[in-house]
């Protein structure tokens, strides 16, 4: 009886949305396990930051500094170059390229399923978090958000075999379908062997499909195999965000601008 | 007096279920992640086996739809895949309650690996990719743990 319950839940929920609230409701209700099984682990963090020595934090604070201080020069060129950019832009007729607000998020919890490579963050609906966002690391895209519940929120990673992003090289504005394959790389789809792609190349978010900001890098490519047989060569691409041990994200809201054109 | 121990008893294995939620729960990186045993099952298992008085299909049932709302994925698939497993040990309770720990432990291993064919087929028909070898990682992992987990809940039950 209960068995069959259980599979009318699963047509249900696979070929409809009648479930969402339902869902929505006990996803709040679990939350606290989240939270409960993360715990041991900032706990962990916080020991390890409280029990810190004097000499550590003041050699890391120095470290801080001078790196701070390399960033604001390479920034100061970046200005000068955006303005060059926009002016450059301008006489193209070119849409500008606007800066995107971003928010941090803390990880909180990673999807129990080996094979499901989804994490959970905590920033919801409360934050204006919504469906669709782009989830950002230090070193480049990380992933959408997918559910969106009040405190919290779930992030589908680029690695995930149920996604794929549109990329271009960034050597050669060469565009690309990059969809993950499940083991923790991407995979370019449809490239023939007379395109100019490299093993080494930097593929960046080329924005088409108004779902993630353009110029953020995805990942280099890795390997690149050809058999003869195929039609198509196989490229392997490694993220460039260390996808599994990040504990602090980014979530990019686009600017106001951007929303009005892509007309959401 | 009795009343009391037997009370005392359903508190321990629930905290043992949440436990175990917890455990599922926890975040692990990379390849470990493939090995973690199926610790709710092995609480079910326990529970069934030894507790049926309190613990039933019911209790599996529910215990599978949590999981479903903290992993994420289809709504239904392990509350389906524990709930066949609770139905079986419902079952041979009768002969698995005097059988041998390591004849417990291939149970297990069976029970593991047909939750995992089970979830995964729901997930694959749901778009996502599979790599059947899986089913068994944690079906070894969830048998050895098995006779300490035996032990150690009979301790904890008994005293």
């Amino acid at each position: 009886m209960l068995g069959l319950l259980a599979l009318v839940l699963v047509f249900v929920d696979s070929y409809t949305t009648w479930l969402k609230p339902a869902r929505n409701y006990l996803e709040e209700v679990v939350y606290p396990l989240h939270w409960l099984a993360d715990l041991p682990g900032r706990m962990a963090e916080w020991g390890e930051e409280s029990t810190l020595s004097r000499a550590d934090l003041t050699s890391e604070n120095h470290q801080l500094k001078a790196q701070l201080l390399v960033l604001r020069a390479s920034q100061q060129r970046m200005s000068g170059l955006e303005a060059e950019n926009i002016r450059l832009r301008s006489l193209l007729n070119a849409t500008e390229m606007v800066k995107d607000r971003v928010q941090v998020a803390e990880l909180i919890g990673i999807s129990p399923d080996p094979l499901s490579h989804t994490f959970t963050i905590n920033r919801g609906s409360a934050d204006d978090v919504f469906v669709g966002q782009a989830v950002l690391g230090a070193d480049g895209l990380m992933g959408q958000v997918v559910d969106v519940f009040s405190g919290h929120s779930r992030v589908l990673l680029i690695t995930d075999s149920r996604h794929a992003l549109p990329v271009q090289v960034r050597r050669n504005g060469l565009r690309a379908i990059a969809e993950g394959i499940g083991d923790g790389n991407l995979k370019l789809r449809y490239i023939s062997p007379t395109m100019d792609i490299a093993e080494g190349d930097l593929l960046e978010s080329s924005g088409l499909g108004d779902r993630y900001p353009a110029g953020y890098p995805v990942g280099t490519v890795e390997r690149i195999e050809h058999d003869p047989g195929q039609a198509f060569v196989e490229v392997i691409v490694a993220p460039s965000e260390p996808l599994n041990r990040r504990r602090t994200v980014l979530l990019v809201f686009p600017s106001e601008e951007q929303l009005g054109s892509s007309g959401k | 007096m009795r009343r009391r121990k037997q009370s005392q008893g359903r508190g321990l294995l629930f905290v043992a279920l949440l436990t175990a939620l917890v455990l599922q729960l926890w975040p692990l990186f990379g390849g470990v992640a493939l090995w973690r045993p199926q610790f709710v099952l092995l609480v079910l298992t326990f529970a069934l086996i030894y507790r049926p008085d309190y613990y039933g299909i019911a209790t599996a049932w529910a215990a599978g739809l949590v999981m479903d709302a903290v992993t994420g994925g289809v709504f239904g698939r392990y509350a389906l895949a524990l709930g066949i497993c609770a139905y079986l040990l419902h079952l041979f309770r009768q002969r698995l309650l005097h059988a041998h720990v390591w004849h417990q432990s291939g149970l297990v291993f069976l029970l593991v690996a047909m939750t995992q064919l089970v979830v995964m087929s729901i997930n694959t028909s749901a778009g996502s990719g599979t790599s059947w070898t899986l089913v068994w990682y944690p079906a070894i992992t969830s048998a050895l743990l098995w006779p300490l987990f035996y032990t150690l809940m009979m301790r904890l039950t008994r005293r």
